[in-house]
């Protein structure tokens, strides 16, 4: 009976809507579900789908209230003179001419070094003298999909993302920044 | 019955006349170390791998002139449609932090963007929003300053560097050893590609040979894969203090060489090259996360290394040399 009127006092103090009465409820969460109740005028057999607390509720509002900008603001139409258009035009095609050109030089390059790594494994299969022996080592794949606790896979250092920006100082402890971690030795 | 008959007849005479009338085995039974056996003699190949050891970019690259401005066009286009900025939905009126912001905003023009120059789009100038020639706003070194300066913090962060500076908190993209031109130091050129390459010791004393430099390279001993035989090579020819990562187990590309034009250049202790009629080296594809190379003690007669961006490699390398690799490396 102490469980079953607890998981009711929960049940109501966080809005979900429960069957039992809140007759066995501690007298400490009596004025927790009475504030509840206050916030929430539906019955709690009739109330809607949502969970969402009154503090969320709130929030909402809040947001709605700051997104809410004067008519005098808002649409803000985007209007062109006819040379003005015409640049935009102009600027348009350039850079969509420049992103194709940049494109299409990362194409080749790819395409380079595929066809160096093409040309590379037919010489091997057929111009190494050992009739495709390293060859056929050399395609096996252990491990390519392994962990590098198991001695395959990605290194995580590899996760190392580019920067726009590198510092003077080493954040925290001082000094100068590390770059590059010339001192690293092999345990 | 005939049919059967018949056809053991014919398989009969066939296994006695390859029996009688062999007088010598087909020429790829035969052991080519046998002298005399094949007509011609086979050519006699030496399988070396070569390790290409890259430092991958550390900084993004550097942006086209044509891309900062297009860039700044675009956010001024976005600031004259998107709704105002909410700044009470932000800042609470009457803390610290709002009369902060308020001031470096009028400060602004009274914008809220900080990348956009001195544009704003509520105003009857709003329609004037394309730069001028030679106008700076759009430049990332610009907006860093302009961050720097209103935090008010930026010589905190430059330390004992006499060359980095306050305005932009001690941030750079060209490091000392840029300045320097340190070949050997991997804090150089961090927006590109760099390569290990590393120079044999010339045959005769005196004589320096500045087009020799090459990727390190070795023999494929016995019982070994190429990606063993590259791990083995990188590390008795520049040390074993590099953390790298061998990408995969198959060549990324390849160099064949004939023997008579490598007699100058190689150490004869190593291949006899009047037996040998080609060399040819298969590149394994490397990364190296820390370390550094060290030729110190290694034990392919190499004299010194570089780490350089592909440009500088095909300034580094022979002609010939050139042609074989400049297609399995990256441009940035």
């Amino acid at each position: 009976m102490v469980c079953l009127s607890l998981r009711s006092a929960l049940a109501s103090a966080f809005g979900i809507a429960n069957r039992s009465s809140t007759l066995g409820v501690a007298p400490q969460l009596q004025h927790i579900i009475q504030s509840t109740r206050h916030h929430r005028p539906q019955d709690a057999a009739a109330a809607t789908f949502s969970t969402s607390s009154s503090t969320f509720a709130k929030k909402k509002a809040l947001i709605r209230y700051h997104l809410y900008h004067p008519t005098t603001l808002t649409p803000r139409p985007l209007r062109f003179s006819r040379n003005r258009a015409l640049r935009h035009w102009t600027i348009h095609r350039a850079w969509n001419l420049y992103r194709m050109k940049v494109k299409r030089r990362r194409e080749l390059e790819l395409e380079r070094q595929y066809n160096a790594m093409a040309a590379a494994n037919e010489e091997l299969r057929v111009g190494a003298g050992d009739g495709g022996k390293l060859f056929r080592k050399a395609q096996m794949k252990i491990g390519t999909w392994s962990i590098p606790e198991r001695g395959g896979g990605v290194p995580i250092e590899y996760a190392r993302g580019q920067v726009e920006w590198v510092g003077t100082v080493a954040g925290g402890v001082g000094g100068p920044a590390k770059i590059w971690d010339h001192e690293w030795k092999r345990a | 019955m005939a049919p059967k008959s018949r056809g053991t007849a014919l398989l009969f005479d066939a296994f006695t006349t390859a029996q009688t009338t062999v007088e010598s085995p087909p020429i790829s039974n035969l052991s080519p170390n046998e002298p005399g056996a094949s007509p011609a003699p086979q050519p006699r190949i030496v399988v070396k791998a070569g390790v290409v050891v890259s430092r991958p970019p550390l900084i993004t690259p550097d942006p086209h002139p044509f891309d900062t401005a297009f860039y700044l066009y675009q956010k001024r286009l976005n600031e004259r449609l998107v709704l105002p900025f909410t700044q009470y939905f932000h800042y609470k009126r009457g803390t610290p932090a709002f009369e902060h912001w308020r001031t470096k905003r009028r400060e602004r023009g009274g914008i809220a963007a900080r990348d956009l120059g001195k544009y704003n789009a509520y105003t009857k100038e709003s329609w004037n929003d394309e730069v001028l020639m030679g106008d700076e706003s759009a430049q990332p070194q610009k907006i860093v300053e302009q961050l720097v300066e209103e935090e008010g913090r930026g010589s905190e962060f430059v330390g004992e560097d006499a060359g980095a500076d306050p305005k932009l908190a001690g941030l750079k993209r060209a490091t000392e050893a840029d300045v320097r031109s340190d070949e050997t130091n991997l804090e150089r050129s961090l927006g590109r590609t760099l390569y290990l390459l590393v120079r044999p010791k010339s045959q005769k004393e005196g004589v320096s040979s500045p087009t020799s430099w090459r990727f390190p390279s070795g023999d494929v001993q016995e019982k070994e894969g190429l990606k063993e035989a590259a791990q083995r090579v990188l590390g008795s020819s520049c040390g074993v203090n590099m953390n790298t990562w061998f990408v995969a187990s198959h060549p990324i590309g390849h160099c064949v060489e004939s023997a008579s034009e490598e007699q100058e250049s190689k150490p004869t202790d190593q291949i006899q090259s009047s037996d040998v009629d080609s060399e040819k080296t298969f590149f394994m594809k490397a990364r190296i996360f820390a370390g550094q190379a060290d030729v110190k003690d290694n034990t392919h007669g190499l004299e010194e290394f570089k780490w350089l961006s592909k440009e500088e490699v095909e300034k580094h390398v022979t002609p010939e040399y050139w042609t074989s690799i400049k297609n399995m490396l990256v441009e940035q």
